[in-house]
């Protein structure tokens, strides 16, 4: 990946040793990753700070209250308070626990969802890692994400978190099933395990025997339309990998008091809490990536920058048409997400909690099959269309 | 006995499905979700707007004085007793005049009180009273024992207007009919 | 004489001839409401409260006066009765001000208990109450209040009476009335202070006590008064760990009714700014606080070291389980020379007896007193003094002693102040407590072994004299140290056969005698 130059017009050659030095650290090929990761890394921490100000004014507003208005413009400056708050209050570490797991959770809670991220395109040139086996890594590295609530439970040496953690650990394991198949209908219609591959795979008109359709057939390319019961099954085991509402059985107050973080405080409960809210925005993202079209938007998703691109020669430090196209691309990316986010928010204020048996035969007796049904119908669709 | 069964009733395939009541639930919240704006003005904008207090309602206990402006408080210690927290501390003191005794040191607990009222209700003398005052806050605990001139300025807070009966006056009837008998107070 | 068998309320009771009804009621646990009638002075029947009916008889009869006689049959809780009283109650307040909240009295007062009992909740009275002088000086030990008072002249009958001073009379005429003392004059009877303890009302306060408290606050604790040897029995009230009176408590065959006024406000010592809260020793000329353990370890080696030279003074104020601990101690050291000092007090015939030391007797049973070859604290000053053990004293008041005791190479001291003797002499000194801290006894001067019980808490680490003494003599080797004053006097019981079987379980309220002719 060498993609950073393509953002600078060649003036950076003129000049000095600086520029000199300079050049070589942007065309080396850690430059773009370093600059993407510097940017994603705060970027999501900080819509993470959003989500929980969404989630609260949402709740707020849906049962007919104001929710926190005091700090900043409409209260949007609440998460940064509470997490002044987090960082000044007493860490307490119960004398019970085992210390170096009961530690560890916390950072495995946001780990790898952020790790996850890395994976996923953003725009045509805007990803950290473009992976061939992307969506593989991704669940890869997503999926350890268990092992914080796990031994965040374990670790704590009590039973509330203990029970949490088994729960959350049958749970993850048994919806993550589910995910992974119904996700690989959608890589056998996109026929690469590139995630890059599948959004273009969206963007670019049904083919039919190798036959591209009409320019029509590009609105309805998007994978929810081709996968529909896949994406639903998609979407409801999201919710459940993330332990959101209905499914938030580790976690169930009225049962385990707060679950597998009982015990937490200060910084350390602030993480989980940091690592719940990003792993929703990894499952977004997929799920964006996945069955929206990504960064794609009917094509419209070029058109700015093709206009930059011709009204304006390149000229100048920075390469504006390859500015634009990112940001326009990552903005198309990010508000797919963020719809898809505020249905998270949404559905977890609509619904209740399910039981836990209702859980377990939802994951296994409905989603499974029927997950596996549609799989066997697009490998049939597949066989017979391609 | 005779029982009836009820029989649950069988689930159509799109109720079984759970979706569309999921739907329908959404579609709910959202309304209030959009709509909200109107309905949440019932939230009071606590420091800004506050509750308008209704007469019977019980704040911090308070200190009074009479038309002359003598503390009324004779230190009966009647609410010491009374106070079911032991909130109150009373040490009285020897005074001049027709009054023969009045509290040295008057104190109330806030961390302790629970506003019952009991002291208002026992005062013998009607000196003290439940004020409007709820904002009581401090950074120590000394700061939250009110001491007697804190709670004679809370008392005065209360003024004519809030009622604080006083018809009675009876220590100024007694120096009164003590003149009016010519008999000095020893 | 022979006995008169009558029924009261139902119930049939046999008294003496002569016996009035208001005593035989009582016999059978019923109290007749009284103000003026008190079981210690004689009847004067102008209250008028005691209003019983009495069947055959027209009116109601006030019960304090009216003998009993054979057949009688009395209602006391009749609604005649009951209606008289009630009557009566309302005269008596037609005049009485509303003076409850600042009335010292409140809590105790009878005139507040018959109103709550069966008094009526307004009065008819529609005219201004008569006004009297308010907070009049008797004597510095009393104040009158003439509003509150109900005339029953129980004041003018204990001082002509019992204390022999014909100082207080009802004055003027109608509802004019009131006690006084005659123009420019003041009590001076030194029993005076019992007129506030029989005043039914809040006429009469102590100076002292005046507005210290409310009654109901304070924890009452029945003990002794450790004044003199009498051992008149007290109730302590106390509050906020503090001592704040001492009334009389009833004791037939020890002070009747009555305390003497020292006594009754020799109090400021439990509370003194001086008192000790640490073991001290001296270390280069000066005082310094230490640990029990150590300063006993030290106050041990010190006796030991002086052995049968030591000079011991133990004070007669110390409990008769603590003499006989001390004791224990010089006998191990096998010292002669031990003493107790002499404390003067004024005597009377009511109740001073003319000795200061609470349990001069149990010293002198104990044998608290020089053994031949011994010398006694006369003696003292005679030669140079080595070692020397005060027991709970101090010799502030010969200085010439003290002279003698700085030049001693140890002087260990027990005591609860700090004396100039503390200051002066003293090489150890152990914290004790004062008798209103500790549990105990005193065996007053007519051989009576009565219990103390403590009635607040002692400044600080300082410990009971038991306890000091105890294991002051475990670590001299006299056996194990006592670990209550109970286990103490068990052990005293069982060395000691004036005291035999004795234990303070057994020595109840009112105290028992010592088998003072076995210990002869």
């Amino acid at each position: 990946m060498n993609a950073l130059p393509v953002l600078l017009a060649e003036t950076v050659s003129d000049g000095g040793v600086w520029a000199s030095v300079n050049r070589t650290f942007v065309e080396s090929r850690w430059a773009y990753p370093l600059l993407l990761v510097l940017v994603v890394g705060n970027v999501v921490p900080l819509l993470v700070s959003f989500l929980v100000w969404a989630e609260r004014r949402g709740s707020a507003l849906i049962q007919d209250r104001l929710g926190p208005n005091r700090v900043g413009p409409f209260g949007l400056f609440q998460s940064f308070a509470d997490l002044g708050k987090f960082l000044f209050k007493e860490d307490v570490t119960p004398g019970h626990v085992n210390k170096v797991l009961y530690c560890l959770a916390p950072a495995i809670a946001v780990i790898p969802p952020l790790v996850a991220l890395a994976f996923v395109p953003y725009g045509r040139n805007v990803m950290m890692a473009d992976v061939d086996t992307g969506i593989l890594a991704c669940f890869a590295v997503s999926s350890l994400h268990v092992y914080s609530v796990t031994l965040g439970g374990w670790a704590s040496n009590s039973k509330f978190p203990l029970l949490g953690g088994v729960r959350a650990t049958a749970q993850m394991i048994s919806y993550e099933i589910a995910l992974g198949v119904s996700a690989l209908a959608v890589l056998m219609v996109a026929g690469s395990l590139r995630l890059q591959d599948v959004v273009l795979h969206q963007a670019d008109g049904w083919t039919v025997h190798g036959e591209t359709l009409g320019a029509w057939s590009r609105f309805l390319d998007w994978n929810v339309v081709k996968q529909p019961i896949g994406a639903i099954v998609f979407l409801i085991a999201g919710f459940a990998e993330t332990n959101r509402h209905p499914f938030d059985m580790p976690e169930a107050e009225s049962e385990l008091a707060a679950g597998y973080h009982t015990e937490y405080s200060s910084m350390k409960f602030a993480l989980f809490f940091l690592g719940e809210y990003a792993a929703m925005i990894v499952v977004s993202a997929l799920f964006t990536t996945l069955y929206l079209g990504g960064w794609t938007l009917f094509g419209l998703e070029d058109v700015l920058a093709d206009w930059v691109r011709s009204s304006a020669p390149e000229a100048g430090w920075i390469n504006w048409a390859q500015v634009v196209e990112g940001v326009l691309h990552s903005g198309i990316f990010f508000t797919k997400t963020l719809a898809l986010l505020f249905v998270f928010i949404w559905v977890r204020w609509t619904l209740p909690r399910f039981r836990y048996d209702q859980l377990m035969r939802l994951g296994w007796m409905r989603l499974l099959p029927l997950s596996l049904a549609w799989l066997a119908l697009t490998a049939v669709g597949v066989g017979i269309l391609r | 006995m005779a029982y009836v069964t009820v029989r649950r009733r069988e689930l159509t395939f799109a109720e079984r499905l759970y979706l569309p009541s999921i739907l329908k639930g959404m579609a709910h919240t959202l309304k209030h979700f959009v709509g909200a704006g109107g309905r949440a003005g019932v939230t009071m904008q606590y420091p800004e707007e506050k509750w308008q207090l209704p007469s019977f309602y019980r704040g911090v206990p308070s200190l009074v004085k009479d038309a002359d402006g003598r503390g009324k408080c004779v230190a009966c210690s009647l609410c010491e007793y009374v106070c079911p927290p032991r909130a109150i501390s009373i040490v009285p003191k020897s005074i001049e005049g027709v009054v023969e005794k009045a509290p040295e040191v008057f104190d109330i607990d806030m961390l302790r009180c629970i506003f019952c009222g009991y002291c208002e209700e026992v005062c013998p003398e009607e000196a003290i009273f439940m004020s409007k005052e709820y904002e009581i806050c401090g950074e120590t605990r000394e700061e939250l024992v009110f001491h007697k001139e804190r709670l004679y300025e809370i008392g005065a807070t209360l003024g004519a207007d809030a009622g604080v009966p006083d018809a009675e006056r009876k220590w100024a009837k007694l120096a009164r009919e003590q003149g009016e008998q010519g008999v000095t107070g020893g | 004489m022979a006995d008169v068998k009558l029924t009261i309320d139902g119930r049939e009771v046999e008294v003496p001839r002569g016996t009035t009804v208001i005593q035989a009621a009582r016999k059978l646990g019923t109290d007749v409401p009284h103000y003026c009638w008190h079981p210690g002075l004689k009847v004067a029947g102008n209250c008028r409260i005691c209003l019983v009916e009495v069947e055959g008889m027209p009116t109601v009869q006030i019960s304090c006066n009216l003998e009993v006689r054979e057949g009688m049959v009395v209602h006391t809780e009749s609604a005649k009765a009951k209606q008289a009283r009630r009557d009566v109650m309302e005269l008596l307040l037609i005049n009485h001000p509303l003076d409850c909240p600042i009335c010292d009295q409140a809590g105790e007062c009878k005139l507040q208990e018959y109103s709550f009992e069966f008094g009526s909740d307004g009065s008819r009275f529609q005219f201004p109450k008569v006004h009297k002088p308010k907070h009049v000086r008797f004597s510095e030990k009393v104040t009158f209040d003439a509003e509150r008072c109900i005339l029953c002249t129980r004041c003018v009958r204990f001082l002509d009476e019992v204390a022999g001073r014909d100082e207080l009379d009802i004055v003027n005429r109608g509802d004019r009335n009131e006690i006084a003392v005659a123009r420019g004059a003041e009590l001076t009877s030194p029993y005076q202070m019992n007129i506030v303890d029989i005043c039914p009302v809040g006429a009469l306060t102590s100076t002292d006590f005046r507005f210290k408290s409310r009654v109901w606050f304070l924890k009452q604790t029945r003990t002794v008064c450790p004044s003199c040897s009498r051992g008149c029995n007290v109730t302590a009230g106390a509050r906020w760990n503090r001592l704040l009176r001492l009334v009389p408590a009833e004791n037939q065959a020890v002070n009747r009714w009555w305390m003497c006024d020292d006594g009754r406000l020799a109090i400021g010592h439990v509370g003194a700014d001086d008192r000790l809260g640490a073991p001290l020793v001296r270390k280069d000329g000066a005082l310094v606080e230490t640990t029990w353990d150590e300063a006993l370890r030290a106050a041990a080696d010190g006796l030991r070291a002086a052995g049968a030279n030591l000079l011991a003074l133990v004070s007669a104020r110390l409990t008769n389980e603590e003499l006989f601990l001390a004791r224990r101690i010089l006998d191990a050291l096998g010292t002669p020379h031990r003493d107790v000092k002499p404390r003067a007090w004024e005597r009377d015939e009511l109740l001073r007896t003319g000795d200061g030391n609470p349990n001069a007797e149990g010293a002198r049973i104990l044998g608290i007193a020089p053994r031949a070859g011994g010398r006694g604290l006369a003696a003292w000053g005679g030669s140079a003094i080595g070692a020397a053990f005060l027991c709970g004293e101090d010799l502030d008041d010969r200085p010439e002693l003290l002279d003698a005791l700085a030049k001693a190479s140890f002087v260990l001291v027990l005591d609860s102040r700090e004396t100039a003797t503390v200051k002066r002499v003293a090489t150890v000194v152990l914290p004790g407590v004062t008798s209103f801290e500790k549990d105990g006894s005193f065996t007053n001067v007519d051989g009576r072994v009565q219990r103390l019980l403590p009635v607040v808490s002692a400044p600080g680490d300082a410990r009971p004299d038991w306890r000091v003494l105890g294991e002051l003599g475990a670590l001299l080797g006299c056996g194990a140290a006592p670990r209550s004053a109970d286990e103490a006097l068990r052990a005293l019981a069982a060395a000691e056969p004036a005291f035999a079987g004795l234990s303070l379980g057994r020595l109840g309220a009112l105290g028992r005698e010592a088998a003072r002719e076995a210990a002869r």
